[in-house]
Order: C-alpha cells, then sequence, then structure tokens
C-alpha cells in the first residue's frame, strides 16, 4: 500500500519537473497563444409563413469572415482566390495580413450576405485553406413576397419596428446567448466559461393568410387604384366558415427589403386602421334588424314617395322608384326606402343589432393600431341621425369589419371572431341573425350583380353572387363633399353556401367613374373568381 | 499498523480523484470542442436552408410565374364556355 503511493508521488513529481523544466518554452508559447473573447451568439428571429407553409419573412445571418494571419500568410498561393471571393479588392488582403502579422486575429470582411458566404466558403474547402473562420453575424431580415405583404407584416429590425413583426415581436423574437470562449493559436474554440448563456432561438408564426390569394388580390387593387387614378385602396378576403383572413391588401404599398422606402402613408395597413362611412352596404343590415324583428318579411313592399322631409333636410333618391320590393331596394340601392325602413325601428333594437353584427367594436386582431370605428349610442340619435345610418353615414368602419359583417350574413347568421393566423381547432361563434334572415338577406342581394343592379360589373359568369354596393361622399372640411368619393363592394360567394366574403373599398377615384358598382365592382368580380378556382369550389347552376 | 490504514486509504482516494478530475477536465474539452463543432455545422445547415428558402422565394415568385406564363408560355385563364366542371372525386 505505502510502496502504491510512493510510487504515484514519484511519478507525479516527475511529471512536474517535465512540464516546469523541460517542456518549459514549448507549453508557455502554447499558453500564451490561446484567448479568451466573450462571443455573442445571436439568436434567430423566428420566421413568418403563410397558411402553406410558404415563407414570406425569414432571418438569415449576414456572416463575418475572421482569420488568424500568422496561419493564414502561410499559404500565400491562395490569397487570390479568397480575397475575389469575398469581393475584396486585389491585393489588400495581402497588405492587411502583412500589416496584421503580429496578431492572431483579424476581421477578414463583416455582413457577407448568406449566398455569397456559400461560395467563400466553396473556396475554403477546394483549396483547403486554413485559419479562416465564418461566425454568423446580426441576423438580416427578408421578405420575399416584397410589397405583396408589406403593410400587414411589417418590419423589424432587431425588433419589430411595424405590422405583425411589431404585434408579435415577443413571439418572434429570441435570446442572442453569451459565451466567453477560450480559443487555442489555431483558432479552435477549447472551453467556454461557466457563466455562458446559449441562444435561444425565436419562434415561428404561421398566418391565416394565402399568398396566392394575397397576390391576387394586391394585382387586381393595384391595378384598378392606377386605373382609377385613385388615392389609395384596400380590399379583404375572410372565410366564411372560419373567419380567418385569407388576403389583406392595401395601396399604395412598399417594398420592405428597402430600408429608405419604410416610411411615409404606404405604411399603413389600412384595412384595418382606417375607417370610413360605409354607406349604402349598410342597408342590408337595416333591412335585415326589420326582418329578424318582424317589421317586414321577404315580399313587403315599401312606399317610397320621391323624398322624405326631416326638418330642414331632405332624403330623396335619384330616380323615383315609387313601390318597391325589397329586392328592389336593395338592388337599386334606395336611400329612401332604406331611411322609411331605420325610422319605422325602435332605436334601441335597431342599435342593439348594429351593435351586434360589429359596428364599433374592436375585432382584438391584435395589429398595432387596430381601429374600432364609432356607432353613436341610440340616445344621441335625432330622427336625422337614425335615417343616415340607414345608407350608411353617420357611423364608421374599417374594411375588415365590413368584410366580417358579411361574413356573418354568410355564415347563416353566426359572427366569427376574425383571425391572421391560422385557426388550428374550430371556432366559436354568436349567433345574431336567424339562419332564415341571413338567408333572405344573401338572396335579395343577388339583384344587385344582376342586369339593372347597382353592380353588375361584379356577377361572375358560373357563379351566382350576392353582394352590395356602395358609393360615399367623403367629409372635407366638415362637410360631404361635391366630388370626392370612396367606392365599395362587399360581396358573398357561392351563394348557396358562401365559403368567401371580400369587402373592396378604393379612396377618391379621379379617372372620371366613381360609382361603387363601376370602380370597385370589377375588382371584386377579378379577385372573387381566381380565389374560388384557387379554393377549388366547383361552379355552380346560375 | 492499524492506525496507518486509514490515512493510506485517504492518501489514495485523494490520488484517485486528483486522476479523475484530470480525466473529466480532458473529457470536458472533447466534448466541448465536438459540440462546437456540431453547433458550427448546424449554423452552417440552418443559413444554408434560409439561403435555398430565399432562392425557391425568388424562383417562385408569383408575379414572375405570372409575366412568364403570360408573356412566354401565351397562357391565359379560360373563360367559362371552355370550362367543364368534373364531379370531385369520392
Amino acid at each position: 500500500m505505502l510502496g502504491l503511493i510512493a510510487l504515484s508521488a514519484l511519478l507525479l513529481g516527475w511529471r512536474a519537473i517535465d512540464q516546469q523544466l523541460i517542456q518549459h518554452n514549448a507549453l508557455q508559447q502554447k499558453g500564451q497563444s490561446w484567448q479568451i473573447r466573450t462571443e455573442t451568439q445571436p439568436a434567430y428571429r423566428g420566421e413568418i409563413t403563410d397558411r402553406h407553409g410558404t415563407v414570406l419573412a425569414l432571418s438569415t445571418p449576414l456572416v463575418t469572415f475572421s482569420a488568424n494571419p500568422q496561419v493564414l500568410t502561410a499559404q500565400e498561393l491562395h490569397l487570390p482566390q479568397l480575397t475575389r471571393a469575398l469581393g475584396l479588392p486585389p491585393g489588400s488582403l495581402r497588405t492587411r495580413l502583412q500589416q496584421q502579422a503580429h496578431k492572431q486575429y483579424t476581421v477578414l470582411k463583416k455582413r457577407v450576405p448568406p449566398d455569397q458566404a456559400a461560395h467563400v466558403r466553396t473556396v475554403l474547402k477546394t483549396h483547403d485553406i486554413q485559419g479562416v473562420h465564418s461566425t454568423p453575424g446580426t441576423p438580416h431580415r427578408y421578405y420575399p413576397t416584397g410589397e405583396v405583404f408589406s403593410q400587414l407584416i411589417g418590419f423589424a429590425n432587431q425588433h419589430g419596428q411595424e405590422g405583425l413583426e411589431l404585434a408579435y415581436d415577443a413571439h418572434l423574437r429570441g435570446t442572442d446567448g453569451k459565451l466567453q470562449i477560450i480559443r487555442d493559436g489555431k483558432g479552435k474554440a477549447i472551453q467556454a466559461h461557466q457563466a455562458s448563456r446559449l441562444a435561444r432561438d425565436g419562434q415561428p408564426l404561421r398566418l391565416s393568410l394565402d399568398h396566392r390569394l394575397q397576390y391576387i388580390a394586391y394585382r387586381e387593387l393595384k391595378a384598378a387604384v392606377t386605373r382609377h387614378q385613385a388615392d389609395s385602396g384596400s380590399a379583404v378576403l375572410l372565410d366564411v366558415t372560419s373567419g380567418e383572413v385569407l388576403a389583406m391588401v392595401n395601396q399604395p404599398g412598399y417594398n420592405p427589403n428597402d430600408r429608405s422606402a419604410r416610411r411615409g402613408p404606404s405604411l399603413r395597413n389600412r384595412a384595418i386602421t382606417d375607417v370610413f362611412e360605409p354607406g349604402s352596404t349598410m342597408k342590408p343590415f337595416i333591412v335585415a334588424t326589420a326582418l329578424e324583428h318582424g317589421q317586414l318579411d321577404a315580399d313587403s313592399q315599401i312606399d317610397t314617395r320621391g323624398w322624405i322631409t326631416l326638418g330642414e333636410r331632405r332624403i330623396q333618391d335619384q330616380t323615383e322608384l315609387g313601390q318597391i320590393s325589397l329586392t328592389t331596394l336593395l338592388g337599386r340601392s334606395s336611400n329612401e326606402g332604406a331611411a322609411r325602413i331605420a325610422l319605422s325601428l325602435d332605436k334601441i333594437t335597431l342599435w342593439q343589432q348594429l351593435d351586434q353584427i360589429g359596428f364599433g367594436r374592436s375585432l382584438d386582431t391584435g395589429f398595432p393600431a387596430e381601429a374600432t370605428g364609432h356607432l353613436p349610442h341610440d340616445s344621441q340619435w335625432s330622427r336625422m341621425d337614425q335615417a343616415s345610418l340607414a345608407f350608411g353615414y353617420g357611423l364608421s368602419a374599417t374594411t375588415l369589419q365590413l368584410a366580417q359583417a358579411y361574413a356573418t350574413l354568410g355564415n347563416d347568421g353566426v359572427r366569427l371572431p376574425v383571425s391572421l393566423l391560422q385557426q388550428t381547432g374550430p371556432v366559436s361563434g354568436e349567433r345574431i341573425l336567424s339562419a332564415d334572415t341571413a338567408r333572405t338577406i344573401r338572396h335579395l342581394l343577388r339583384q344587385v350583380v344582376s342586369p339593372g343592379g347597382t353592380a353588375p360589373q361584379a356577377a361572375i359568369p358560373g357563379y351566382p353572387v350576392a353582394g352590395k354596393t356602395g358609393t360615399v361622399r367623403k367629409i372635407r372640411r366638415g362637410s360631404y363633399s361635391e366630388d370626392r368619393y370612396r367606392a365599395i363592394f362587399v360581396g358573398l360567394a357561392p351563394l348557396a353556401q358562401p365559403r368567401l366574403a371580400l369587402a373592396i373599398v378604393i379612396d377618391e377615384p379621379n379617372a372620371g367613374d366613381y360609382y361603387g358598382g363601376r370602380v370597385a365592382g370589377p375588382v371584386f368580380a377579378r379577385i372573387m373568381r381566381e380565389a374560388l378556382r384557387l379554393m377549388q369550389i366547383p361552379p355552380q347552376p346560375t | 499498523m492499524k492506525r496507518l490504514i486509514l490515512p493510506a486509504c485517504l492518501s489514495l482516494a485523494i490520488i484517485v480523484s486528483g486522476v479523475a478530475l484530470v480525466f473529466a477536465r480532458h473529457q470536458t474539452r472533447i466534448l466541448f470542442a465536438e459540440r462546437q463543432q456540431l453547433r458550427t455545422e448546424q449554423q452552417q445547415t440552418t443559413d444554408e436552408w434560409g439561403r435555398l428558402q430565399l432562392e425557391l422565394a425568388t424562383l417562385g415568385s408569383l408575379s414572375e410565374i405570372n409575366h412568364r406564363a403570360r408573356t412566354e408560355l401565351q397562357m391565359q385563364i379560360p373563360d367559362q364556355v371552355a370550362t367543364l366542371a368534373l364531379p370531385a372525386r369520392p
């Protein structure tokens, strides 16, 4: 036993003498070449995809290439290739290495984009170049779909700045790691300090949107805004059966990959943040309230006498329609007829019904600066206010709210919450109209897109659709303008069992046409037709 | 003699644990180097994936496909007359 201990002591003693005295110089040199550096391990921001997994926003790092000059200088032969691959001026690398010959670390190039970095690595590998290291630097955010999703997704630098990038920043953002790493002379990591913290990547986000439908909606809206020399526009496509937003586009747009383009009114996701008076697109809800509360039935006739006088104001249609059915009232968009119905209803009943439909209510999408619109309380209504509501003046809503209200008609009266994220389970809604009322309104709205209605341009060959036009005078300096309009069309398809609701709003068309049916109607038809085809909804007998 | 057994055992234990410590440190370094290597590989694979995703997005850009389909291949959306709806397969 004692012998064993003595032997061990002897061995250890010899090892100590060997290391301290004999190999002293060699080991000291080795030790001095080691270095401790604190390195940041960048966390990746989560990617944003559409409902099918197509990438809409992606972070990938710009790479930093560094080298140990003492090792790299020895491989002079391959320097020109490396210089070229890094995109440095010829000869500059050699000069730098000579200047820094006494150092063990020098940065060759920062912020190298991913495709170039891949090329540099290939060069390193084929020529077997030693002593060059690549470390991922600051991740860079790319938006492959450019302006098509611009206002919805927004953009991020280190943190989300606009749009969904901002709304879901905490979810998408990761936590950078910090590592104290000991490296040897060749730059190889030997050990990490115990206090180091590893990087935690951000979570991915899957939207409810479909990038194909989004593209089509964007293309058609942009074409229409250009054709009519309009100020701006927005469109929202909803899945009636789930409340999911399938497309949400705005004009003007911007390219989020271009940092200098990231400012001004193009950033606004108007479909969610901008409110307007919905005009005649309100009429179906007034008729629905009257049907729901037994004031009217589908066969009722409304007697329009040419005008209604309320105090000093007069409500009048462009042509006198006389005794009209509800089909004609909606098909020809009679202000007087709608006003007569609104005035026949109890104020509280009307307010409650419109409130339930969602006017003036928050949609809770979580989108930054989401607007709720405004529905004044019935206690504040004058007779004129009550009548004006019937044709959509005196209240305000966003394009998304309007699309949702029509989706409720399409979903047989059950209001579903709207969602910008893909829904994984069944969605529970709230019944606010009877299925009968909703179906009746849909069939009445078919007249709108028929010849003789206000929007035959919104009809789609092969598919019966329901919809309603709105042509709204804009408010300028506190009163209604005579020459500035907003053209609106909202509709549902296919008629029998709607799958899609689409709202189109075009602001201040300046090329002559300004009627909702003529400006927004054709955009509805073009987008809806493609959407029905892409969603594999078969044509139906008309 | 009996009084020496305990100190001897303890000395031996110290030597053994000392050697074990050296061994463990050595193992740590090897495993750390391996982890570092794998981390680098993982990073490069992730970066490569990101690069390919971007390439895919560029090549698969709908506006590009739309443009080429219409101009190079003279494709167009058929009108209703040219459309035949087949019953869905069960």
